[in-house]
């Protein structure tokens, strides 16, 4: 066992958006749990115990047994506690569909965002053109619902919600706007930001820009 | 005078020769006992139906279950069918041993298969640094596996079909590259492993002829070096 306490504790990092995903999902369930942030320059014994393969946040550790990577947790979640609303559909193609889609998200939106503030002329524009066109296939599978999941608050909504909060910083440094070049995307952006577990999770954009611009100066980029 | 024709599967799985990603697929529904219909793509040379597909990846497997649009990604292809059909469990049934099985599923995906791909078509320091990065994976799996048989246990399971590459594709790739990561005596548990995998019966008739891919690769080196070349230099 990794920890010894009974119940649910998260080890996470306050601006990690994978994190995020992990408080909101806890959130919305109304799961109760210790909330642990963590120093990731200088890494603790139980993070090191928790997560020996990856090193990373955000953990979840359920009666000391630990689950990483955040959409595992979230899978583990729904699946541990039946009887809390569930984050993923029923159906089996719904959920493959689901499935697919926070998996784009996990491929694509993090890393090319890092790429639009790491890098300068050429790979940046081209950085640009590809959140571009990731924004634009997330507004299309997004289409005219609610949610992605539909009515209801779902499982690829709590995946990508995070990363609205780095939308600002992605403005800034891609010089574009969302609410020009993905309309629906920054209404979805709008209405999941007044959901209780969504804006008791998420930072202002300001504060996540600060962090872009502290970590740019740690790693001596312009 | 008709013949009864009997009705198409209900299910069609798009496949590429070499593909270990479909393989994992073929083996899924094997394991499930769900009948299926072959359509084999050439990536070459992508056909209307496949972009029609996979729009947003443009690969293979896809899945098509009777008037359903596709699924994609071979691992939530895999976990649609555990859930689709009936038949023998591809992940465990309790939450935590799912979760261990998503989680080494990822790690053989991400932290394995990703950088024994990009070192085996770069060169110097580039290469060897992915080089380093797959064997420190590969010596994580060998850990895991320790005196079983499968990562599943005793039978084979979900993290056995995602690491299907290991069993089969990567001493085709170190001969037609050249490139060894694996030198003898090397993690004799995940040797063990590959032969259990590659003889177990819902296997053996989807692994690709060894001839044949070996040609297959070869035959795809350029190809293969400037498409690295390209995602490298990101």
């Amino acid at each position: 066992m990794a920890g010894e306490k009974k119940g649910l504790q998260l080890l996470d990092f306050w601006v990690s958006p994978f994190g995020q995903r992990c408080r909101i999902a806890l959130a919305e369930k109304g799961l109760p749990y210790e909330y642990l942030e963590q120093d990731l320059r200088n890494k603790s014994e139980l993070l090191l115990r928790a997560n020996p393969v990856h090193k990373k946040v955000p953990v979840l550790l359920h009666d000391g047994r630990p689950v990483c990577e955040s959409l595992i947790i979230l899978h583990y979640l729904d699946e541990a506690f039946p009887d809390k609303p569930a984050l993923l559909p029923s159906d089996p193609y719904a959920r493959a569909q689901a499935r697919f889609w926070a998996d784009y998200v996990d491929k694509k939106v993090y890393d090319c965002g890092s790429r639009l503030w790491r890098l300068k002329g050429e790979p940046q524009a081209q950085a640009r053109q590809e959140m571009l066109e990731i924004l634009r296939t997330l507004e299309g599978e997004l289409g005219d619902k609610k949610y992605f999941s539909g009515e209801a608050f779902g499982f690829v909504d709590v995946a990508f919600v995070p990363f609205t909060a780095w939308f600002l910083s992605y403005e800034r440094f891609g010089e574009f706007s969302v609410e020009e070049v993905c309309p629906r995307l920054a209404a979805w952006a709008k209405r999941c930001g007044e959901r209780e577990s969504v804006a008791k999770s998420l930072h202002p954009p300001e504060k996540v820009y600060e962090f872009i611009a502290m970590l740019k100066k740690t790693y001596g980029i312009e | 005078m008709s013949q009864q024709v009997p009705p198409p599967p209900a299910v069609k799985l798009v496949t590429a020769f070499g593909s270990p990603f479909a393989h994992r697929v073929e083996v899924a529904l094997t394991l499930k006992g769900v009948p299926y219909e072959l359509v084999t793509e050439d990536l070459a040379n992508k056909s209307e139906m496949l972009l029609t597909h996979n729009p947003v990846h443009k690969t293979v497997p896809v899945l098509l279950h009777g008037d359903r649009p596709a699924v994609c990604e071979s691992l939530v292809i895999v976990e649609y069918v555990d859930e689709a059909f009936d038949g023998p469990r591809l992940l465990p049934a309790d939450p935590y041993g799912r979760a261990t099985a998503r989680f080494w599923a990822h790690f053989i995906d991400n932290k394995c298969l990703k950088p024994l791909w990009l070192s085996m078509w770069t060169h110097g320091e580039a290469q060897e640094r992915f080089a380093r990065e797959t064997k420190e994976s590969l010596a994580i799996l060998e850990a895991q596996l320790e005196g079983r048989s499968f990562f599943g246990g005793d039978a084979l399971g979900f993290v056995d079909v995602a690491a299907c590459t290991l069993a089969h594709w990567l001493d085709v790739l170190e001969e037609v590259t050249g490139v060894r990561l694996v030198t003898d005596g090397e993690y004799p548990a995940l040797r063990r492993w590959a032969k259990e995998y590659t003889s177990h019966q819902a296997v053996k008739r989807f692994l690709p002829d060894r001839d044949q891919l070996v040609a297959f690769f070869a035959a795809g080196k350029e190809r293969f070096t400037s498409m690295v070349k390209a995602a490298v230099q990101q």
